[in-house]
């Protein structure tokens, strides 16, 4: 069944009842007895109905975020807000929102139908209309043979689905979902991930997803949020995120294979790199520098393989076939420094083994230039 | 829209590939658990003692009860020559086990029932909470654990009078909660500590208040404990002889277990040793039964908390 095709009673029964913007004002976390905050000072504003992905390594405070918006958390310091109401100090009940647990949480001991329809009976909705609902959520989610199962019975993805259903039942203001996918093998979760983001487009809810899967973050959100030690580092377009990182942490983070990190060092107008041609900065480039050090970043399809005696020396040291494409991971020398640079290999036509020497030349105007110091993006 | 999800087209119940031979298999252990070394002899010997002497012991105790007197002793292990069920017609007229029964019943029902009920109510919120004031009330419970009973007989004898509640039922109903709160707490708190605080989150989420995530969240998977402590206070309640000896005079609102040590004196002084064991098997079969019928459950209540 989609939405499209449904009839207008049925489709009333599971469209949101009204969607609300999310603004993080300066929310900082810390757990008992610790000295350093799980989050710190966040910031962030998320609109009514986008999809907005946080992502960041393990222990950046993402769940912390999402646990603080749904009141599970207490707020040492700044503020959450829902639409225009200051929820900091709300209970969860209060808040309106859904949310779908990493491990599910389903209830073990209710089945499939009464775990999906648990909040409408808490919240007394009569008997006939949580049966309507349940049956019109579990339909749309394929779950309608095994409404009478409990969790315990399911597959992984069907627990999955329930896990869905209990939240889309509620036609919340906001839907939160910590890492849903975690638990399903690499194909299920290709197909989940996709159905989760057309799902949330057809229903418009505010929905705010975290993952620490970069890829995930890419397909699937309207904006990117990027954490790292509890410290927003970027939020942007998930095209913006990749095309402009703000600083190196994003920028190695966001894309596989990883951007490599060469040291440079200004050499009048130049950023120079060892054994390559000079690099030139801009006036702009120049004046936002704190120090000496430039960092240029290189991705994939920056550089390019030349024969040995040209460019930057390197050895060839694992060879990345992924069928349709393939990288090389190139050990570079450079002048006190060696690191490992990956090639992409565009027409899958180089013929070239591992340990083989290799010359590696980098296009200027595709690399990212970075401050020594700070590690922050230098202006374009 | 069509939301397609991926994994209904793929798991929709499929016929099985093989068909069964229909003979079960009994599967080879793994090799660890194969393994004899001579302290696992050594402690397997030990359990089959200790069960065979048990069940030597029961099958004594109800063959003897179904003997003529002269044949319990003259013949301790045979089969009885001629089945005496009327050996149990005069345990059950000779003392009026009868209303000492229904007593029983309805007193260590309602007092176990009772203990459990408010024990959960107690024990839940003390898993939970981490407050300073929370542990001290642990440990007060605790504590109650170590009190023997002989030690605070007379001070309860005397609170009881106090509430002119000796002699009665009810009064002993008071004593078998208070006596038997503790350990209910210990236990159940300890139960519940082992139950996930991630479906509570899901809970207030679905905007239960605290009440209604006990009812209708926590208490369910909390059945495994509540049925371990209600077997186990059962037990011990329907056995329990020196307070209804203490407080209990009238002949009416005798208990089982203190009937039966009446019983006892009368069998003994007329030597009607089947009817003596009529009667200790009138007291020991019900919770034979309940054991047999709950003992499942005690058994996953007290391997719960090692698995998950
Ligand atoms: N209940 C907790 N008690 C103490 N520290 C915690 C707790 N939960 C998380 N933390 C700490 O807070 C930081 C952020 O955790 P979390 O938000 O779970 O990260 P993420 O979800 O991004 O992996 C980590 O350093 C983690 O160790
Ligand atoms: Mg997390």
């Amino acid at each position: 069944m989609s939405i499209d095709n449904m009839t207008d009673e049925v489709a009333a029964l599971i469209e949101p009842t009204g969607v609300d913007a999310v603004s993080f004002r300066g929310a900082t976390r810390y757990y008992p007895k610790s000295d350093v905050a799980a989050l710190d000072g966040f910031d962030l504003e998320v609109s009514a109905g986008e999809f907005m992905v946080l992502v960041g390594p393990s222990g950046s405070g993402k769940s912390t975020a999402l646990r603080m918006l749904a009141g599970l958390e207490g707020v040492d310091a700044g503020s959450i807000h829902i639409g225009d109401v200051d929820v900091t100090h709300l209970p969860p009940i209060q808040r309106d929102i859904a949310m779908v647990f990493q491990d599910y949480a389903l209830y073990p001991h209710m089945t499939v139908a009464e775990n999906i329809g648990f909040h409408l009976k808490v919240a007394k909705v009569s008997r006939a209309e949580i049966t309507a609902r349940v049956n019109v959520t579990a339909e749309m989610l394929g779950l309608t043979p095994y409404l009478g199962r409990r969790p315990a019975a399911l597959s992984g993805g069907q627990r999955q689905r329930v896990a869905m259903g209990r939240a889309i039942i509620r036609r919340p203001k906001v839907f939160l979902m910590d890492e849903p996918l975690s638990n399903l093998d690499a194909k299920l979760r290709t197909q989940t991930r996709n159905e989760i983001a057309r799902l949330q487009r057809d229903l418009g809810i505010t929905t705010i997803y975290v993952t620490h899967d970069q890829v995930e973050a890419m397909t699937m959100g309207d904006r990117v949020a990027v954490l790292r030690d509890g410290a927003l580092q970027q939020c942007d377009r998930p095209k913006r995120l990749y095309q402009r990182p703000a600083n190196t942490f994003v920028a190695t983070f966001m894309g596989t294979p990883s951007m490599a990190l060469l040291d440079a060092h200004l050499d009048g107008e130049a950023a120079a790199l060892p054994g390559h041609a000079p690099i030139a900065l801009t006036r702009e480039q120049r004046a936002a520098l704190t120090g000496g050090h430039v960092i240029v970043g290189v991705r994939p399809d920056a550089v390019s393989v030349v024969p040995a005696g040209q460019g930057i020396p390197g050895t060839v040291e694992v060879i990345e076939e992924l069928g349709n494409e393939s990288f090389l991971y190139v050990r570079a020398e450079l002048a006190g420094q060696s690191a490992t640079i990956a090639v992409q290999d565009r027409d899958g036509v180089m013929e070239i083994a591992p340990g083989a020497m290799v010359g590696l030349r980098v296009s200027p105007d595709m690399v990212h230039l970075f401050d020594g110091g700070t590690g922050l993006r230098l202006p374009d | 829209m069509a939301v397609q999800f991926a994994d209904q087209r793929t798991s929709e119940p499929r016929p099985r590939p093989r068909g069964g031979t229909g003979r079960l298999r009994r599967g080879t252990p793994a090799p660890l658990a194969r393994r004899r070394t001579p302290l696992r002899m050594l402690g397997m010997a030990a359990v089959w003692l200790w069960v065979l002497f048990n069940l030597a012991i029961f099958v004594w105790m109800l063959l003897s009860s179904l003997k003529s007197d002269g044949e319990v002793f003259a013949d301790p292990w045979g089969l009885p020559n001629v089945w005496r069920f009327d050996n149990y017609v005069r345990a059950w007229e000779g003392s009026d086990l009868g209303t000492a029964t229904l007593n029983s019943v309805f007193l260590v029902a309602a007092a176990s029932v009772f203990t459990v009920a408010i024990g959960a109510l107690a024990a839940y919120p003390l898993s939970r909470l981490q407050s300073r004031s929370s542990n001290v009330t642990l440990m007060y419970f605790v504590l109650g654990m170590g009190v023997p009973l002989q030690s605070i007989v007379v001070p309860a004898y005397i609170a009881m009078a106090g509430l002119n509640m000796t002699n009665t039922l009810g009064g002993l109903f008071l004593l078998y909660v208070g006596f038997s709160l503790p350990f209910t707490v210990f236990l159940l708190t300890g139960f519940f500590r082992t139950l996930p605080t991630r479906l509570e989150e899901a809970a207030a989420l679905d905007g239960c208040s605290a009440f209604r995530t006990f009812r209708s969240v926590m208490l369910p998977l909390a059945r495994p404990g509540i049925v371990t402590a209600l077997l186990l206070n059962v037990v011990s309640l329907w056995n329990e002889t020196l307070l209804a000896l203490i407080f209990i005079i009238d002949d009416g609102r005798q208990t089982l277990a203190l009937a039966i040590l009446g019983f006892y004196g009368t069998m003994l002084y007329n030597s009607a040793w089947g009817a003596l064991f009529a009667g200790v098997c009138i007291v020991v079969l019900p919770m034979l039964l309940l054991y047999l019928w709950l003992g499942k459950n005690i058994m996953d209540g007290m391997t719960l908390g090692a698995t998950k």
